[in-house]
């Protein structure tokens, strides 16, 4: 029998509402699990809640969903998200440690939820992997800062369009990755739908290139054949992730963490 | 170890400038468990309740943040507030297979109960925005609640259904990975083969249609004689047929009704994705929302049969 306790976790001038999902016995470990802008904890039609009540029974890993500030439960008013998101996560992280009294967690999460899931990775000894799915591998964040400069609509065209040149990879992204080294990491992303794998690509093999040989193998990307993972808007698109976080988060806490099959499919180290 | 005493004492929070408590319950609504957050003033409360009903698919997610802001600005006022996850949403214990008309109407009917069993309040009234305000009216109907707040309440079920149809077809013209979108008929043709629909990742149920699709909520509320708020969110200013002919039952059935219009830029993304480049587009079109909807419920609280 899983156990569920909703929490309101204080950071800065925020209370950031959360749910806390608990297996029958003690947990072998935390997942965080992390929503793009915007989404609520249990993401799109409870795609997480899905997910935690599956770590719990089929892991017994506990796992914490969280509304970022300005967002579901959560407080603080303003039009504008995600200033200190990366600080509340990990509040949050803290926090949800110690009510399970474990002492690692991995965290998964989309768009800006893949990046912070990297970030913890990189950043915190008690990170254990992480799990991207469609993180941005252009600095998305520049890229809109210039649009609204300039005023050029299609620069972020979905990998068509655009400005005709050829987008490069986010410094940061590149040092984070590097930084996870010796964690597993898997990116998870859909064949077909939006920014396709086919736009992503060579984003992906600058990053994989700008990894030390020795770090790419606990680094794994996974495509899922003919389907969109942008915004999980097909019932095949939310299984597939739920499945695949599910499978991916047993390594992490395995005793015997070998490393994870590098790069498949579309870097081919 | 599991440290429950920490959890507990992270069930609530007390925000003094705000002047509001809120706190998460587990509640059993339709028949399972699932979330509920009861919203109060840090002082003196008023004897009225609030129960806040969600809408229905993709809009519960949309207007989530309506139904937050809502409660905490009615608890500001002195209201006591509760607003919950029906089943098939959010953290609820059942999954969105179970969703259809009936077990919206059951959940907000169970909150009402789940909201005067904790609380000593009277009257309750109920609110919602879209097809959370026809559910909130449906609700007021049937159990002879005295106040009932609608913001752009869905009137015309058949309508709606068709307007998620029609989401449908737009989100794949927009470049989901499919080129053509599916007629409608052949998209209900479907339905009725499989039992349910894949729209956009909502599961669509053959009942959940054809229960929506029978909505005729000026027909449908037959009893209803309390105070209603029934609130417009249009570009134009100009009024919603639909909206005109609820507010024409309402005043047949001797219920008081109050029009309230909100003209605004953003409004044909009420109930729809509100964020674009980071950016939360509706935010300040719902604040006049609940700044209207509180100072209606200052003004009429005391009026409503309890």
């Amino acid at each position: 029998m899983i156990r569920e306790h909703a929490l309101f976790i204080p950071h800065a001038s925020a209370h950031l509402a959360a749910v806390l999902t608990l297996p029958h016995r003690d947990p072998r470990g935390l997942v965080l699990l992390l929503t793009g802008l915007a989404a609520t904890r249990s993401h799109r039609f409870g795609m997480w809640t899905r997910t935690a009540r599956r770590l719990a029974a089929e892991r017994g890993l506990a796992s914490l969903r969280l509304d970022y500030a300005g967002t579901g439960d959560s407080t603080r008013y303003a039009a504008r998200w995600a200033e200190d998101s990366r600080e509340q996560v990990s509040a949050a992280v803290d926090l949800a440690l110690r009510a399970c009294g474990v002492g690692t967690f991995a965290a998964a999460g989309n768009c800006l939820g893949g990046r912070h899931a990297l970030e913890l990775a990189a950043g915190r000894r008690d990170c254990v992997g992480a799990v991207c799915i469609r993180p941005e591998l252009a600095p998305v964040q520049e890229l809109i800062a210039q649009a609204r400069r300039t005023g050029t609509r299609r620069l972020l065209g979905r990998g068509r369009g655009g400005t005709g040149s050829r987008e490069s990879v986010d410094p940061g992204m590149a040092q984070l990755l590097s930084a996870v080294a010796g964690k597993r990491v898997l990116f998870l992303y859909g064949e077909s739908g939006g920014r396709a794998i086919d736009a992503a690509r060579p984003l992906l093999e600058d990053l994989v290139r700008s990894v030390p040989t020795r770090a790419r193998g606990h680094l794994e990307v996974r495509v899922v054949p003919e389907i969109s993972l942008v915004g999980f808007r097909s019932l095949d698109a939310q299984r597939v992730t739920v499945d695949a976080v599910i499978g991916w988060m047993e390594m992490p806490f395995s005793p015997a963490n070998g490393p994870a099959v590098a790069g498949r499919d579309v870097v081919g180290l | 170890m599991i440290d429950l005493g920490l959890i507990e004492r992270h069930r609530r929070l007390v925000d003094p400038a705000a002047g509001i408590v809120e706190e998460f319950l587990t509640l059993t609504l339709g028949g399972a468990d699932t979330i509920g957050v009861l919203t109060r003033p840090i002082g003196e409360a008023r004897d009225v309740g609030w129960v806040l009903c969600h809408s229905f698919g993709e809009e519960q997610s949309h207007l989530y943040r309506l139904d937050v802001m809502a409660a905490r600005g009615l608890a500001a006022a002195g209201f006591t507030v509760l607003r919950y996850h029906g089943q098939g949403y959010g953290d609820s214990r059942r999954s969105m297979e179970t969703v259809d008309v009936a077990s919206h109407l059951a959940d907000a009917a169970d909150a009402v109960g789940a909201l005067r069993a904790r609380v000593d309040v009277h009257p309750v009234g109920v609110a919602g925005a879209r097809f959370g305000g026809t559910v909130a009216a449906l609700t007021a109907d049937r159990l002879d609640l005295g106040l009932l707040a609608l913001w752009q309440p869905v009137t015309d079920g058949e309508a709606y259904v068709r307007g998620i149809l029609r989401g449908r077809a737009l989100a794949r013209l927009a470049g989901d990975g499919e080129a053509e979108p599916d007629p409608e008929e052949e998209l209900r043709r479907r339905l009725a083969d499989r039992g349910f629909l894949d729209v956009n990742g909502l599961y669509l149920s053959a009942a959940a249609t054809e229960q929506l699709g029978a909505v005729d909520l000026v027909r449908d509320l037959r009893r209803f004689r309390g105070r209603c708020l029934l609130g417009s969110v249009t570009r134009s200013g100009r009024p919603d047929p639909g909206e005109e002919a609820l507010a024409a039952r309402l005043a047949e059935l001797g219920a008081g009704c109050d029009r309230v219009p909100i003209v605004h830029a953003q409004a044909p993304r009420f109930g729809r994705s509100r964020a674009s480049r980071g950016v939360d587009r509706v935010h300040e079109l719902e604040e006049r929302i609940v700044e209207r909807t509180v100072a209606w419920g200052r003004e009429h609280a005391t009026e409503a049969p309890a």
